[in-house]
């Protein structure tokens, strides 16, 4: 385990990356084009503004910002920005505004380069030079282990400590479980803070207290040092998310949102009272909502989310415990290969998305019987209100600082 | 020319979860707010917009002589009525004498020549004026900058239009329903940026407001000649967030639906579902190459990369019945569409087998390929990724894609383009030409794949000259049969259009071709 500080902002590593670089390498040595500069600023997590400066002998017809994201992807994708170009102040610039995407993750790397053409039709490449969407508002401290790095700037190393040892576990813990372990490296992003998480996301729904970015290994969470049960809890379900897409990653389409999210909150061991209750009451109630629905995104609404998590838990569970780890095994390796929902289901289980629906109901329902929730409505009404509120804040307080993967 | 976004840009915001910071639902007043999710319009200047957003826009603040209805049909909208030459080459309007812009001032028929004059004018910068105004005698002579004025439109007085063709068009009517054909006050439209700030339209709303990247705000327009809106406002939060959450917290009234939330709005049981209303577009999707240069000006190569996509699989996957597959050109609802089209069988040792006995004679000695596509950030809509990666799986060839920014793409597509290219294009009217000359034809500024064929020419000509319904559908369904026999695109979908609508909205119904009145929109108690 090593241990660093990773205080430098972005801007100075930039422009440290734009010193060391050597001026454009034309692609006609005929023409006289001269880097002056070229570098990157974060303004982490709204823009990334790029800036070339220059000479040129020749008239400047066209300057073009190249870059391309580091993620993993099935195409390369190279992206192409028509740069405004200052003749007075011989320089151009481009702004990577991520409300028209969506924030990277932090520390993402950008590689970018610029295409210089001029009047006499003839072009330039500078030099590739990186930058990382860092989101230096923080002095992040760091902590690595093998592939596993922890960033954090709130509590004391044995905090980090804490959360690394359980990250560890859990990725242990995983590879048992699903045989696959991550071969990315994975960066973990501790803010201190739900509220400093839910600053450091563009799009994020208020009660999502983490997020995992698969195709980036990195994961976010905001976890206070107060609040470490918690955070252990987040971390293995964000971690869950980056091995159950690395084993079902295929470029055609996503698995359903429950089965995602069900085997994370399955990675996190037993479901927790709160979650239950939401669970139990909607059994009773026969409230549940359809396995069909919950392939989509949750709701905005955080009663309907939290039913929603409880229900994706209580599918997995149900999977496993009625049909075995290696048929879920087989079905994620069905998924891996491209195939529909009911594609999937019908070729490992025998049963299409409704048919799950329908037994898992029948299960769930047998499993919460409607003996608690009669007694929860044989309450004094008083009470019931008093029990009502208790859990919806408790849940609430839970909740806002818990989980989402994108 | 209406070309579409990659789904791409709004699938990220759709899918990049949720956020809801800065949107806020708008107060009510008597007539009610319509509150939209948007991005940014490119342009709002008629002349110029050729994209489907734009359009979204403009239309709610502009208006032309003609305009399409419900069924697609052409009616009277500054005109009142018109009549044809027996030869099909003059047509004599009638305008409305109730019609003003938006300052007060009426609107007479020299507005209209004004305004064509203007939109085929090379200071102007229109790319849709030479599709949409082309026919009309004199354009030519403006659009090369011979002259300045459009000697085939007179105005006979102040209420009456005279526009002469240089050969009888059957679709002639439907251009003018085109925003390109929109009248404008010349006078406005001389001001700098004038559409960003100060529009002087004709339409149902005035532009209030627009603030880049937060906010664009129209407003009942209450001397309006037509329908005159209920509604007092429509807000579009612009890039406010992820949509769906936006329209469950009641933040908007109408939301589009990606594949991402498919099965929740279309299952029954949920609360969704009834608000849900799917409507098919005619719109074509589809991987273009650039037939004029190598290697994709051997038909035998542009065959083998069309024959190594299982597009049944990427459809069904990708799309998950928010699309349907395309075997031809012209989608279903417009006229000559063939759902007995075959399209290109996957056979990928076919397609290996095509490329060993092309010019090059072997994958090997192909050149890199790039392709081009539109968006920021990298990130692509899932069917092109699942192209590409068919084509790497099948014909073990990498292609790179270049991303452009959107305005590039829409409106610079043809000197941009790569060897490939990634398509969209939503018809502007109810017809075959739309598509098979618009997209295809020699010389066509939209045939952006440069595709030539003689023989394709031809018929296309002959089927425009045609004014007899029947006869004119045989030849574009005999040029539709050379254009896939020849390969010069890849089809890959035809639309389906999936938004919700809040149950206390009335009157939003888009169009078939996916425009929606806003002032026949009504907000009913809550």
């Amino acid at each position: 385990m090593r241990v660093r500080v990773k205080g430098l902002t972005v801007i100075l590593v930039a422009f440290v990356l734009a010193l060391t670089v050597p001026s454009a390498m034309p692609a006609n040595a005929q023409v006289d084009v001269e880097t002056i500069a070229s570098y990157a600023v974060v303004e982490y997590p709204d823009r990334i503004n790029f800036t070339l400066e220059l000479e040129s002998r020749e008239q400047i017809t066209d300057i073009r910002l190249n870059y391309r994201v580091e993620r993993d992807s099935f195409v390369d994708v190279v992206c192409e920005s028509v740069a405004g170009y200052d003749a007075d102040t011989k320089s151009a610039s481009w702004t990577w505004d991520m409300y028209t995407t969506g924030n990277l993750p932090p520390g993402t790397v950008v590689e970018y380069w610029w295409k210089i053409s001029t009047g006499s039709g003839n072009y330039h490449f500078t030099q590739p030079q990186k930058v990382a969407f860092d989101d230096s508002r923080y002095q992040w401290q760091e902590i690595s282990e093998g592939n596993l790095s922890i960033y954090w700037y709130r509590g004391d190393l044995a905090f980090a400590g804490e959360l690394m040892e359980t990250a560890r576990v859990a990725l242990i813990q995983l590879e048992d479980d699903m045989g696959a372990y991550l071969a990315r490296p994975v960066n973990i992003y501790i803010y201190g803070s739900s509220e400093d998480h839910q600053g450091a996301m563009l799009y994020v729904q208020e009660w999502a207290g983490g997020l995992a970015f698969t195709g980036y290994g990195v994961v976010a969470i905001g976890i206070a040092p107060s609040n470490i049960d918690w955070g252990k809890r987040a971390m293995v379900h964000e971690l869950a998310h980056l091995v159950t897409h690395q084993m079902t990653n295929n470029p055609y389409n996503s698995i359903p949102v429950w089965l995602n999210e069900g085997i994370s909150m399955y990675a996190e061991g037993e479901m927790e009272e709160f979650s239950e209750s939401y669970l139990r009451r909607a059994a009773a109630n026969n409230d549940l909502i359809s396995v069909q629905s919950l392939a989509s995104p949750f709701s905005s609404d955080a009663d309907i989310t939290y039913l929603s998590y409880a229900q994706s838990y209580s599918l997995v569970e149900y999977l496993i415990s009625q049909h075995g780890s290696q048929k879920m095994g087989e079905l994620l390796y069905t998924f891996s290969l491209g195939s529909t929902y009911d594609g999937a289901f019908m070729n490992v289980f025998g049963f299409d998305i409704d048919g799950l629906d329908t037994a898992w109901q029948a299960w769930v329902k047998e499993k919460y019987s409607a003996s608690s929730a009669q007694r929860m409505a044989a309450l004094p009404s008083f009470m019931a209100v008093l029990l009502a509120v208790l859990m919806a804040s408790s849940a609430v307080k839970s909740c806002r600082k818990k989980r989402l993967a994108v | 020319m209406k070309k579409l976004l990659p789904v791409v840009l709004a699938v990220i915001i759709m899918a990049a979860g949720p956020s809801l910071a800065s949107c806020s639902c708008e107060e009510e007043t008597a007539g009610g707010t319509l509150n939209l999710y948007g991005i940014d319009p490119y342009t709002l200047d008629p002349a110029l917009s050729g994209d489907s957003i734009s359009h979204q826009y403009i239309v709610q603040i502009f208006s032309g002589l003609v305009k399409l209805n419900h069924d697609l049909e052409v009616v009277g909208d500054i005109a009142r009525e018109w009549e044809v030459s027996q030869d099909g080459l003059t047509y004599t309007f009638h305008l409305r004498p109730d019609v003003y812009f938006h300052d007060g001032r009426p609107v007479k028929a020299g507005d209209f020549k004004a305004s064509w004059e203007r939109a085929c004018s090379p200071a102007t910068g229109s790319q849709t004026a030479p599709l949409y105004l082309g026919d009309i005698a004199g354009t030519n002579e403006v659009f090369s900058g011979e002259g300045e004025k459009i000697y085939g439109v007179k105005a006979l007085d102040e209420h009456t239009l005279e526009v002469k063709l240089t050969e009888p068009r059957s679709y002639f009517l439907y251009k003018l329903a085109y925003p390109t054909a929109f009248v404008v006050d010349t006078e406005n439209a001389t001001r700098s940026n004038w559409w960003h700030a100060d529009i002087n339209g004709t339409g149902p709303f005035t532009l209030r407001e627009w603030s880049s990247g937060s906010r664009l705000e129209l407003e009942r327009f209450d001397d309006y000649y037509g329908q005159v809106a209920s509604l007092n406002r429509v807000v579009y939060h612009l890039w406010a967030g992820t949509v769906m959450d936006l329209y469950e917290t009641g933040q908007i009234d109408v939301a589009g639906i990606g594949e991402g939330y498919v099965d929740k709005v279309t299952d029954e049981r949920s609360e969704f579902y009834d608000e849900l209303v799917t409507t098919v577009v005619p719109s074509l999707t589809y991987i273009g190459f650039n037939c004029n240069s190598a290697p994709f000006n051997d038909p035998a190569v542009r065959a083998a990369f069309a024959m190594a996509i299982d597009m049944n699989r990427v459809v069904e996957l990708v799309y998950r019945g928010t699309a349907i597959i395309a075997r031809g050109v012209i989608p279903p609802g417009i006229p000559g569409y063939n759902d007995t089209i075959q399209g290109t069988i996957f056979d990928p040792d076919a397609a290996l087998d095509l490329i060993a006995g092309s010019s090059y004679g072997s994958v090997d000695n192909l050149p890199p390929v790039t392709l081009t596509t539109g968006g920021y950030g990298g990130l692509i809509p899932g069917d092109l990724q699942a192209t590409v990666y068919q084509w790497k799986e099948n014909l073990g060839i990498d292609v790179t894609v270049r991303q452009i920014d959107p305005n590039e793409y829409y409106y610079n597509l043809m000197a941009e383009k790569d060897d490939l290219f990634y398509y969209g294009w939503m018809a502007d009217y109810p017809h075959p030409q739309n598509f098979l000359e618009v997209l295809f034809s020699s010389g066509s500024p939209t045939n952006v794949g440069e595709y030539s064929n003689i023989q394709y020419d031809a018929l296309i000509a002959a089927a425009a000259r045609e004014l007899e319904p029947e006869p004119s559908m045989e030849l574009y369904a005999r040029a539709e049969e050379i254009l896939l026999g020849d390969t010069a695109l890849v089809p890959v979908s035809f639309g389906v259009e999936m938004i919700l609508v809040k149950p206390y909205v009335t009157g939003y119904e888009p169009s078939p071709l996916g425009i929606v009145a806003l002032n026949e929109v009504r907000i009913e108690d809550r």
